[in-house]
């Protein structure tokens, strides 16, 4: 007969393991997908990680999206992704987080992304000018956000899978004149510093009693109805925007409370630790895309996610 | 901005039936459990474990404990089955030791509960605390139907999630423990809320074990 002690003998030493980062070992994407999107497309996706900055007429926007220590471990693709639509009249910012029980959601992720930006600037240029500014851009948003749902079910028809093997967050900040909109499916946090200094939270707060559980996503149906529940700032009282999926929204929580030393962070660098976090020390993130990046290393036990932050503030130069 | 944990709860019947080879390829199945969760950074920083054991009476003999600190339990079989007994004391761990996210912490991810049961249950209140987890679903609750005998409806009205294991052997327990191990890997991502009818996706049972529909 069979022993079942001998599985394991009760003294067998077992040394804990630790993270290791290993390259992606499947494709970003499968062929009939990578057909329809580009190769260009597939090919800026793909890459690790994903950092921007431009320059706006009033604000300078800085924004990097990096792979979880979960996902490195695993050698698979950063779920998350960020886009960003910068002209003088229109600044359209964007993060999404692909559901990683869902198996193409980085898919979803970058689609939804590029998708959204660049058909809420399409859709806003085309729509009647005499319209008032929230109404306009409003709905340039809304409609932009169903422009992806139905993209992600055209790939999604493509691949032969369901369209939930796409599932993503999403959050989209628009920005003209004086106008601010917000627009969230899912997770995540738009964090905003007033040009007084206090600190504000604008759009959805946790959405269940449970880590990890989001109600829904794009392209689900019920997105349409969540991006259009659009919120309304003045951007007059506005220094600072700060973009985030649940990488960096989680570890930080409540943002209410960890808000201010966040920004101070990215303003002035990293000279004391926030909570728990273990930070090493990077120099202004507003300065350089090197310290973002380098600020975006902190460690937090149990927080191995992909992060991404996107940061539009005003005045500050931009780097050369 | 506290520690975000995978709870794991293991609800093991040690009645009288369990005598013998069942009750130690559970012992040793636990044992293999936590040295494959060790393997995996990811659970060596979230997974928490807690065993639970049922029989007269059930008794959490271990508390939810981080993976490098888990001791796993010694077990012994003997007495009646009180289902009910083990599902009054998995509400309480609940209400002990599991985080919910509210304005000011961060919560936990769902628990993932393990049922393994070969019997029925002897006592008479067990479905009042199978209803009351069914209606709150504070947990993923997967029921383990071990061997011939155990009763399925009992099981069905705790979970909808429901799987047989009819072979009681070390080989088929150790199989049953690493797909926990997998499952527990695999628990840690975002999903659609249970609400929403998104609940967590389990990877596959290895052959000998099936879900039951």
């Amino acid at each position: 007969m069979d022993e079942p002690g001998a599985v394991l003998a009760p003294d067998d030493a077992v040394v804990p393991a630790t993270w290791v980062d290993r390259e992606p070992e499947v494709a970003w994407c499968p062929e009939a997908i990578h057909a329809v999107l580009g190769d260009e497309f597939v090919r800026a996706a793909a890459t690790e990680p994903s950092v921007v900055s431009r320059a706006h007429a009033t604000w300078q926007v800085r924004g990097a999206s990096v792979r979880g220590k979960s996902h490195g471990h695993r050698g698979e693709h950063r779920d998350d992704a960020l886009a960003v639509h910068a002209t003088d009249d229109l600044l359209l910012l964007c993060v999404a987080d692909g559901a990683g029980s869902s198996a193409l959601s980085r898919v979803g992720a970058a689609v939804t992304a590029q998708q959204v930006v660049e058909q809420t600037a399409a859709r806003h240029a085309a729509s009647p000018p005499d319209s008032p500014a929230a109404s306009r851009l409003g709905t340039a948003m809304a409609h932009a956000v169903h422009d992806a749902a139905l993209r992600l079910h055209e790939l999604a028809a493509a691949a032969g899978v369901s369209p939930t093997a796409l599932r993503t967050t999403v959050i989209v900040v628009a920005m003209q004149g004086d106008l601010i909109l917000v627009s969230q499916v899912g997770d995540g946090a738009v964090l905003m510093q007033r040009q007084d200094g206090s600190i504000m939270r604008v759009g959805a707060l946790r959405e269940t009693a449970w880590a990890g559980e989001v109600t829904c996503f794009v392209p689900d149906a019920c997105a349409m109805t969540q991006a259009a529940g659009l919120r309304q700032v003045s951007a007059a009282e506005i220094s600072l925007i700060a973009l985030m999926t649940d990488g960096i929204d989680d570890p930080f929580h409540p943002l209410e409370q960890s808000g201010a030393a966040l920004v101070d962070q990215w303003r002035d660098g990293t000279s004391a630790p926030i909570g728990t976090a273990k930070q090493s020390h990077c120099g202004p993130v507003l300065a350089s895309a090197d310290a973002l990046l380098q600020w975006m290393t902190f460690e937090q036990r149990g927080e191995v996610d992909d992060r991404t932050l996107l940061l539009a503030w005003r005045a500050a130069p931009v780097e050369a | 901005m506290s520690l975000r944990r995978l709870p794991v709860y293991i609800l093991a019947d040690v009645s009288g039936s369990m005598r013998g080879t069942p009750v130690e390829s559970v012992k040793a199945g636990i044992r293999q459990l936590h040295r494959d969760l060790l393997t995996d950074p990811q659970a060596v920083e979230s997974a928490y474990l807690s065993v639970i054991t049922f029989a007269d009476v059930a008794i959490q003999v271990v508390p939810l404990t981080e993976i490098s600190s888990f001791i796993p339990p010694e077990m012994e079989a003997n007495g009646q089955t009180n289902y009910g007994d083990a599902l009054r004391v998995l509400l309480e761990c609940f209400e002990m030791e599991v985080v919910r996210t509210t304005a000011d912490q961060k919560g936990d991810w769902r628990p993932l509960v393990f049922i393994l049961s070969d019997g029925a249950p002897t006592d008479t209140g067990w479905p009042q605390y199978a209803s009351e987890l069914r209606e709150r679903r504070p947990a993923n609750i997967i029921a383990v139907a071990c061997g011939d005998h155990a009763d399925i409806s009992a099981l069905r009205e705790t979970t909808d999630t429901v799987i047989q294991m009819r072979d009681m052997s070390p080989d088929a327990f150790r199989a049953f423990f690493k797909f926990v191990s997998a499952s527990v890997k695999t628990t840690s991502a975002k999903v659609g809320s249970v609400g929403e009818g998104g609940a967590i996706t389990l990877p596959p049972p290895p052959p000998g074990i099936t879900i039951i529909p």
